[in-house]
C-alpha cells in the first residue's frame, strides 16, 4: 500500500523537528481488516458446530470435520484471530496517538502482523487435522507456540519501545491496560505451554495431575481476564472517550479499578475446578477472589457509562454509541454473572452446562465483540482517509441484528442451562437419577435451535460489517497522519 | 505474652500490607495535587484530531 501524506495545511501543530514523520498506520489497517475477515471466519466455524449439535450429520463422517475438532478451531480463531488482530490494530493506533509518537520499529510491527497470521493460518490446518495439545485455549503444538512467543516479544517490543520514545510526559492509561495484557499474556503462554516435543506435531506438556489443571487454568482464566478484559478496556479507555468527545468521567477511578483488576484476576483461577481433586483451600480461594473481581471490573463498566452520561441524545443518530453502551452493559452483565457462577453452590448448578457457554457468549459477542465492532467502525474511516463509514444506515442494521442475536443466544443457554443442571441433579427417593442424560440433550434441543438462530444472526451483522467496509475502503488511498506534536501544558 | 510467628500470622500480616497498599493507592489517586495532571491525562485521546476529521459536534 503506497501511501499519501497529508498537506501538515491542518490547523494542528505538528512536531516541529519531526516535520514529516507520520504515524504508522499501515500496520494497523492491515490488522484492522483482518480482524473483519477473521471475525466472520471463527463466527461462521462457530455457527456451523452450533448446526452440528442440532445435526450431528453435519460432520458428514469426516473425521476433520467433527465438533471435537473444529470447537478449537472456533475459540482460537474468535480469541486470537478475531479479537487478537482487533488488539493489535488498537493498541498499535491508541500507543502512537496517546504518546504522539510513531511506532517504535516499522519492520518489527510488520513481523507480528505476518507472524501472527502464519499462526493462524497453521491453527487453521493443524487443529481439523486433529494435531492438540488438549489444553483448552492452548491447543496449538509446540512448534506453532513458539512462534507465537516470538511474535508476543516483538509485540512487546514495538509497544513498550513506542511508550519509551513518547513525547508527552504521561503514559495514557489505555495503554497501562494494554501493557498489562501484553506482560501477561506473554508469561501465561510461555508457562503454560512448557511440553517436551516427541515429533514435529506432537509433545507432552511438562505437568501432571493437577497441576497440570491448577497451571492450565490460571492460564484460562488470565487469558479472559487479560486478553479479553483487560486489552478490551484498554480499547474503551481510547474508543468511548473519542467517541462521546469529552475525557473519560474520573480518572481516578480508571487508576484505582487499573491496578485492583490486575492483581485480583490472577487469583480467580481456581473457579474453574470446583469440586474437583484440586485442593479445598484453593477453589476457595479462586471463589473469593472471582467475588472481590466484581469491584473492578464494574469500576471500568462505570466509568464507561458515566462518561456517556451528557451524550445519550446522540444514541438516535449515531451507531457506534449505541454498540458502546451495549458493550459495557453485556460487560457489567458479565462480570456479575461470572461472580456469582464461581460461589461453588451456583457452580455446583451450573458448571457442565450450558449457562457456561451462555456466559462466555455474554461477555465474548456482547462485550468483546461489541467494542471492537465500535472501535473499528471508529478507526477505519480515519485510517482511510474518510468522515465516515459508507453506510449509517447498515451500521444501524448490523447493530439491530446483532443485538438481537445476543439476546436469543445468551437467554436460550441460560434456559438450557439452568434445565440440565436440574434435570442432572434430579434424583427419586430411591436415591437413583430421576433422568438419564440423553433425556436431557433431548429436553435441550429447541434451546440449540435458538442458540443456532442467534450466532447467525450476529454472523450476519459481520457479513454487513464486512460489505460496508468494503464499500468505505475500496475507493481509498491510505492515508499517513502526522505525528502530533508534544502536548504543551494546559 | 510472646507472638509466635506462624503461618497464620504471615497471612494475617500478608492481608494487612496489602490492604494498607491498596488504601495508599487510593489516597495517591484522590490526592488534590494530582487533579491537574490526571485531567491533563484525561485528554490525550482527545487531542489527535485527525485531519481527516471534522472537530467534534
Amino acid at each position: 500500500m503506497s501511501a499519501n501524506v497529508l498537506p501538515a495545511s491542518a490547523a494542528l501543530p505538528y512536531a516541529g523537528t519531526e516535520a514529516r514523520a507520520t504515524y504508522n498506520d499501515k500496520v494497523v489497517r492491515q490488522f484492522a481488516i483482518m480482524t473483519v475477515v477473521w471475525g466472520i471466519v471463527g463466527m461462521a466455524v462457530g455457527a456451523f458446530i452450533a448446526a452440528q449439535l442440532l445435526w450431528p450429520a453435519l460432520n458428514f463422517d469426516i473425521p476433520w470435520l467433527t465438533y471435537s475438532r473444529l470447537r478449537p478451531l472456533h475459540t482460537n480463531a474468535v480469541i486470537f484471530a478475531f479479537a487478537g488482530c482487533a488488539l493489535f490494530a488498537t493498541s498499535y493506533y491508541v500507543v502512537q496517538r496517546t504518546c504522539h509518537a510513531r511506532l517504535f520499529s516499522d519492520r518489527l510491527a510488520a513481523f507480528t502482523f505476518w507472524g501472527w497470521q502464519v499462526v493462524i493460518v497453521a491453527a487453521a490446518i493443524t487443529l481439523p487435522l486433529g494435531m492438540t495439545q488438549s489444553k483448552e485455549y492452548a491447543e496449538l503444538e509446540w512448534p506453532i507456540d513458539l512462534l507465537i512467543a516470538a511474535v508476543w516479544i516483538a509485540y512487546g517490543v514495538v509497544f513498550f519501545g513506542t511508550i519509551v520514545k513518547r513525547t508527552v510526559k504521561h503514559i495514557y492509561v489505555a495503554n497501562w491496560f494494554f501493557a498489562s495484557y501484553i506482560i501477561t499474556i506473554a508469561v501465561l503462554h510461555i508457562v503454560n505451554n512448557l511440553a517436551i516435543p516427541v515429533s514435529p506435531t506432537k509433545s507432552y506438556v511438562i505437568y501432571s495431575g493437577v497441576v497440570d489443571a491448577m497451571v492450565q487454568w490460571w492460564y484460562g482464566h488470565n487469558a479472559v481476564g487479560f486478553f479479553l478484559t483487560a486489552g478490551f478496556l484498554g480499547m474503551m479507555y481510547y474508543v468511548v472517550p473519542k467517541q462521546a468527545g469529552k475525557p473519560i468521567y474520573s480518572y481516578r477511578l480508571s487508576i484505582v479499578h487499573f491496578w485492583a483488576l490486575i492483581s485480583i484476576y490472577m487469583w480467580a483461577g481456581p473457579h474453574h475446578l470446583h469440586y474437583t481433586s484440586l485442593p479445598d483451600w484453593a477453589q476457595s480461594l479462586g471463589m473469593v477472589f472471582s467475588l472481590i473481581l466484581l469491584a473492578p471490573s464494574w469500576g471500568g463498566m462505570i466509568n464507561g457509562l458515566m462518561t456517556m452520561s451528557g451524550v445519550w441524545h446522540r444514541l438516535r443518530t449515531d451507531p457506534i454509541l449505541k454498540f458502546l453502551v451495549v458493550s459495557l452493559s453485556f460487560y457489567g452483565m458479565a462480570t456479575f454473572e461470572g461472580p456469582l457462577m464461581s460461589i461453588k453452590t451456583v457452580n455446583a448448578l451450573s458448571h457442565y452446562t450450558d449457562w457456561t457457554i451462555g456466559h462466555v457468549h455474554a461477555g465474548a459477542l456482547g462485550w468483546v465483540a461489541f467494542i471492537t465492532i465500535a472501535a473499528m467502525y471508529q478507526m477505519i474511516p480515519r485510517l482511510f482517509g474518510k468522515q465516515q463509514m459508507w453506510s449509517v444506515k447498515l451500521m444501524d442494521a448490523h447493530f439491530w441484528v446483532a443485538t438481537i442475536g445476543i439476546v436469543l443466544y445468551v437467554t436460550s443457554m441460560w434456559i438450557a442451562g439452568v434445565m440440565q443442571g436440574l434435570m442432572w441433579r434430579a434424583v427419586n427417593s430411591d436415591g437413583t437419577l430421576t433422568y438419564t442424560f440423553v433425556e436431557s440433550l433431548k429436553a435441550t434441543y429447541p434451546y440449540y435451535g435458538i442458540r443456532l438462530l442467534g450466532g447467525l444472526m450476529f454472523l450476519s451483522g459481520m457479513v454487513i460489517m464486512a460489505y460496508n467496509v468494503w464499500r468505505t475502503v475500496r475507493d481509498t488511498q491510505p492515508v499517513d497522519v502526522p505525528v502530533l506534536a508534544p502536548a504543551t501544558s494546559h | 505474652m510472646s507472638i509466635e510467628l506462624n503461618v497464620g500470622l504471615v497471612r494475617g500480616l500478608l492481608t494487612l500490607i496489602l490492604f494498607l497498599a491498596f488504601m495508599t493507592l487510593w489516597a495517591w489517586a484522590w490526592n488534590k495535587n494530582r487533579k491537574h495532571d490526571f485531567d491533563r491525562m484525561a485528554r490525550l485521546p482527545l487531542e489527535d484530531q485527525d485531519p481527516t476529521q471534522e472537530q467534534p459536534r
